[in-house]
């Protein structure tokens, strides 16, 4: 039943043609200035800025993203994990693609 | 705290259910639990018998004390498998991971027989992911984005009375890839392995991988865990150290989810009751 279930519900999508998306997700050689300060810039620097930032986290720069980053609390926010409280406040969670960057960021040492 | 008091909760009924009843958990190695920390065995719970599981993985140990090691991170899988006979086992559960429901069935084609070394299984299983579709950022957004299959051979062997091992082809279906070029069907391949260190106590490996070679589901961290479980009457505590966050056939084996240096690893454990 499972598998008439399995053929019956198959579909062979992609994002790329169905929607027009940009391309593929590009994680190669992802650092801090080409791809995740601008995320941060867009998503996020609003609230938590430089100058009074919103809880206390400021995201305005590469070392206060590291520290957030190795605080625990941010990479759980951005991907909604139970337990976290979900970021960007009020706004739509960061696409699978940003989201992977992060991680593959993250992953490679996080370089700047 | 409310999950802290299910779980005690349920070991209190378990361990006062478990000395009145015979102990439906089999005697060799490929029996004693149907996962070995995320891969499930060939094997079934037998006709008529229920099992319970509860699975937990935490946030990377390099959290440090500050997260207790990963502890204030935790993904969540609740799940019920159920012997409708000695060969056919079916099963549903719910990760916290993508807010995915799961439902399988598992057909045992060989292995019956005291006589037979061999398992051997064919488990097939739908994935839904439950997250509201405004996350997914699509318009118009279809229903059957959510979905997912995977569909698995298990063939498992007792070496020895103490060593059972076996290997999982298998394909992953994903309804909705990123780009023209990802495949939808990625064949995976999977290894598992159970020693027995003595009567209540297992060690356990798995190693899963994709074999989607070149193809942006290559992975450069495949999953891969050790674990040590121990058997106690009509349960069974499983601790494991592994780089997977996720706990879901459908979601563990298409993505990188940390790399394997001592600083992304990360806990977990499950705990499975039979009756």
């Amino acid at each position: 039943m499972l598998l008439a279930l399995s053929l019956g519900s198959c579909y062979y999508d992609n994002k790329e043609d169905m929607y027009g998306t940009s391309g593929p997700c590009d994680t190669s050689n992802v650092s801090y200035t080409t791809h995740i300060k601008p995320l941060m810039d867009q998503q996020c620097v609003g609230c938590h800025g430089a100058t009074a930032p919103s809880a206390g986290i400021s995201l305005h720069d590469y070392a206060s993203v590291l520290a957030s980053v190795n605080s625990g609390r941010f990479i759980g926010s951005v991907r909604w994990d139970v337990g976290y409280s979900p970021m960007p406040k009020g706004g739509s969670k960061w696409t699978p693609c940003q989201i992977q960057q992060l991680l593959t960021w993250y992953h490679n040492g996080m370089p700047q | 705290m409310r999950n802290f008091l299910l779980l005690v909760g349920l070991f209190a009924a378990g361990v006062t259910h478990a000395q009145e009843s015979a102990n439906p958990l089999g005697a060799d190695l490929g029996h004693q639990s149907l996962r070995i920390v995320n891969q499930q065995t060939a094997a079934g719970p037998g006709e008529g018998h229920l099992e319970f599981f509860i699975q937990h993985r935490f946030g990377d140990i390099a959290q440090g004390g500050y997260n207790a090691f990963g502890f204030d991170q935790s993904q969540i899988r609740l799940g019920l498998d159920y012997g409708i006979s000695d060969r056919l086992t079916t099963g549903i559960a719910r990760s916290s991971w993508g807010k995915t429901s799961n439902a399988y069935v598992k057909y045992q084609l060989a292995g019956l027989k005291e006589s037979s070394r061999w398992d051997l299984a064919w488990l097939s299983d739908i994935s839904v992911n439950g997250e509201q579709s405004n996350i997914w950022g699509l318009d118009p957004f279809y229903p059957s984005h959510r979905l997912r299959f995977v569909h698995q051979l298990i063939v498992g062997r007792e070496w020895t009375p103490r060593f059972y091992a076996g290997i999982v082809p298998g394909v992953v279906h994903i309804n909705l890839v990123e780009t023209a070029n990802d495949p939808n069907d990625i064949p995976t391949v999977g290894a598992f392995a159970r020693y027995s260190v003595k009567p209540k106590m297992n060690l356990t490996w798995e190693a899963q991988n994709s074999l989607a070679i070149g193809s942006s589901k290559a992975l450069t961290s495949p999953p891969m865990a050790l674990g040590v479980e121990f058997i106690e009457g009509l349960h069974i505590f499983q601790l494991s150290l592994g780089n997977a966050l996720s706990m879901n056939e459908a979601y563990i084996v298409t993505s990188d989810q940390g790399a394997w240096d001592a600083s992304h690893l990360r806990l977990g454990f499950n705990i499975v009751r039979r009756w």
